[in-house]
């Protein structure tokens, strides 16, 4: 069958690498990365991330509301001190989210921490468009080979502080990454990382 | 393809969809060949991709597109691997199961060439390819898998053959180049 070919050739057909795909969603998130940086010199304006945009500035005035009452709640809180003394939370640390060229004015940070029932993650993010109603975001914790996710958002409403839960703080999981997710059924990562981020140890 | 160019640089859409359709692929393999990683080879990809985009205008429109997008996609990779290795602000320690083995340049570029090739193949041949290769299938199997004749499954993986033997004649142990041969057609 393969008499024609260069051996050396030949035998590179049975590598994996040669045949597997990029991310189906992948081509519209380098589209957008390059119309986001083409728009100054007036070059086309990439229509999806056009659209999120203009979700993202009309929040309705009723979300806008609850966003504010959860917040004074969320201050109270804070004030009263609720937490301090809650057996089931470690110390945490903050860690800065660094963008990729998706969403390059994006920026965010991660407060994590290991409790008793995992790697509880306030994740808090600046820049991030809403997702829009054919996609949301996914936060995983990585050791560079595995990945576990940390539950999924959209901010199509409005940006705030968003709680997720790991069910793995082994020392080697390290980096916690956020993915743009097609609501395609698929579980695996999409691979469009929007934020990116490494921790040190976490204290038990 | 020098109009595509053209276009690509002053950031049209349509052409740069065009050279994303043809290159992807061949970006993507030399990605997961060097960060074996599927996440970072995505990652990769996109800034290949916008690295390419934004030095375009440095490319001269009669050069072949392909070396030069391979050259960026190669050192984007090796960055990834190497950023993925370097320890943060955050004071975490050296990634130890990133990849540290050198792929060589030769290798990498004769990957991407055959992906390029595979990719150019009509939709039919490429599958009889996949599954002749890569999932070690034979005629009779690759015809029940895909409801044809044995005979169509033959000819089919003849003329497969024979485009791929003339795409990649030039990567034949006779001719195969250096690669100091791959950088200078890069035009660096």
């Amino acid at each position: 069958m393969t008499d024609e070919l260069d051996p050396v050739l030949a035998a590179l057909l049975a590598d994996d690498d040669l045949w597997d795909e990029p991310p189906a969603a992948l081509e519209q998130s380098v589209l957008a990365a390059i119309a986001s940086e083409a728009a100054p010199a007036s070059a086309p304006i990439d229509q999806l991330a056009e659209r999120r945009r203009r979700r993202q500035l009309s929040v309705p005035w009723w979300l806008a509301a609850a966003a504010a009452c959860a917040l004074v709640v969320a201050g109270v809180l804070l004030v009263t001190g609720r937490g301090d003394g809650d057996p089931e939370r470690a110390a945490g640390l903050v860690v800065e989210l660094s963008p990729t060229d998706v969403f390059p004015e994006a920026s965010g940070t991660a407060d994590v921490a290991a409790t008793a029932a995992g790697l509880r993650i306030v994740l808090d993010t600046d820049g991030l468009p809403a997702a829009g109603p054919d996609h949301f975001y996914e936060a995983w914790i990585t050791d560079g080979t595995v990945r576990v996710s940390a539950g999924s958002f959209h901010l199509n409403g409005a940006s705030a502080p968003i709680e997720l839960w790991a069910g793995v703080d082994r020392p080697t999981f390290r980096t916690l990454t956020v993915t743009l997710e097609p609501i395609d059924g698929v579980a695996e990562s999409s691979g469009q990382v929007v934020l990116r981020g490494t921790f040190a140890e976490l204290d038990d | 393809m020098p109009d595509v160019i053209e276009r690509f640089r002053n950031g049209d859409p349509d052409a740069v969809q065009a050279v994303y359709h043809q290159y992807s692929g061949a970006v993507f393999t030399v990605a997961r060949s060097i960060v074996h990683d599927r996440e970072l080879a995505a990652d990769v990809v996109q800034q290949t991709f916008v690295k390419a985009w934004r030095a375009a205008s440095t490319f001269e429109g009669q050069r072949e597109l392909a070396p030069w997008l391979y050259s960026i996609a190669r050192r984007t990779a090796i960055d990834a691997v190497r950023a993925e290795m370097k320890p943060t602000r955050a004071g975490h320690e050296p990634e130890t199961d990133a990849a540290v083995a050198p792929v060589s340049f030769e290798r990498t570029w004769e990957k991407f060439e055959v992906r390029s090739a595979i990719d150019a193949l009509p939709a039919d041949e490429r599958e009889v390819v996949r599954l002749g290769h890569l999932l070690g299938y034979t005629h009779e199997q690759i015809a029940e898998q895909m409801g044809v004749p044995v005979g169509t499954v033959k000819s089919r993986s003849a003329r497969a053959h024979k485009r791929l033997a003339a795409a990649l004649a030039h990567l034949n142990a006779a001719n195969r180049p250096t690669g100091d041969d791959v950088v200078q057609a890069e035009g660096s």
